[in-house]
């Protein structure tokens, strides 16, 4: 199974496992780091560091984290030096669901690779979705 | 000579604050970053560069490099070095320090807080102190909406 890490400022990463334990149940396996006001960053890159090690058992570690350029992303998509680590940034729920569903059955590339798909695929405007629901039915 | 929109000096360099509110707001087309410690690792070099948008040009240099380079480059840019002694060292150096915004230097053993977010050695503290006897303008700031604290009403 991939070993699922999320990293971002504040309780967000925290918050979003709550959030989908809601949807999907108690996740046990997912580990959240989070980066406050007042942390110190060389110690999240420790952390992050030491994690993708300890949650990897041997199919690798993927890495989420909520903003391309913000300090999570600058601590974990160093760790992608290692081959046994990915790191995606733009953290939605439809992308962490995706992780958490897809961890036993896919490898680590496939896996980072419809993680990325469905979490541009779950931005969706109502308007345009029913817009084009009431076309279809014309038809 | 490189014009600069302001120094900024944070120990996380280029990071989600800078990125999404100081580039926007200074109209800056290039960053300028100076670090021994990115300028020697081309990973963390690659990173820098990856991750800020294409509009914007960076360049990233170790301090030495960067002092002389100042004057060499031409533009309008934001200047980013990670402490207190980089930017004493562009002092010493004769560059014209004006805008120095100070984000967040991080809380280390022999550091005593002066603002939140904000701890200094009694090295930087004196360093600090003649920059301002100096006249120059040094202010606590994260972000461009949260109030500026001014050095001199605090130190």
């Amino acid at each position: 199974m991939v070993g699922l890490l999320v990293v971002t400022h504040g309780r967000f990463s925290r918050e979003l496992i709550k959030s989908i334990e809601l949807i999907i149940g108690h996740q046990k396996t997912v580990e959240a780091l989070t980066l406050e006001e007042s942390d110190d960053v060389n110690k999240l890159r420790e952390e992050v560091e030491k994690k993708t090690e300890e949650l990897d058992q041997g199919e690798g570690v993927l890495v989420l984290v909520d903003l391309l350029g913000g300090s999570p992303w600058n601590v974990s998509s160093i760790c992608t030096k290692k081959e046994a680590v990915e790191c995606v940034a733009g953290l939605n729920m439809p992308m962490l669901l995706e992780a958490i569903e897809s961890r036993e059955t896919c490898a680590l590339q496939e896996l980072k690779q419809i993680c990325m798909k469905a979490a541009v695929e779950g931005v969706v405007s109502a308007r345009e979705l029913f817009s084009d629901r009431s076309e279809d039915s014309e038809d | 000579m490189l014009k600069y929109e302001m120094i900024r000096v944070d120990d996380r360099l280029l990071h989600g604050q800078v990125l999404m509110k100081w580039i926007k707001l200074l109209k800056v087309k290039r960053v300028d970053v100076l670090s021994d410690a990115f300028a020697s690792d081309p990973i963390l070099k690659t990173l820098l560069e990856k991750t800020i948008p294409d509009e914007i040009l960076l360049k990233i240099w170790s301090v030495d490099e960067g002092i002389n380079g100042i004057y060499e480059q031409e533009g309008i840019t934001l200047l980013l070095v990670p402490d207190v002694d980089t930017l004493f060292k562009l002092y010493e150096n004769g560059i014209r320090l004006k805008r120095v915004s100070i984000s967040r230097l991080p809380c280390e053993m022999g550091k005593e807080k002066i603002y939140d977010h904000v701890f200094v050695s009694r090295e930087e503290r004196k360093k600090l102190g003649i920059l301002l006897n100096h006249g120059i303008d040094l202010r606590i700031q994260m972000v461009p909406d949260s109030d500026a604290i001014y050095l001199k009403d605090i130190l």
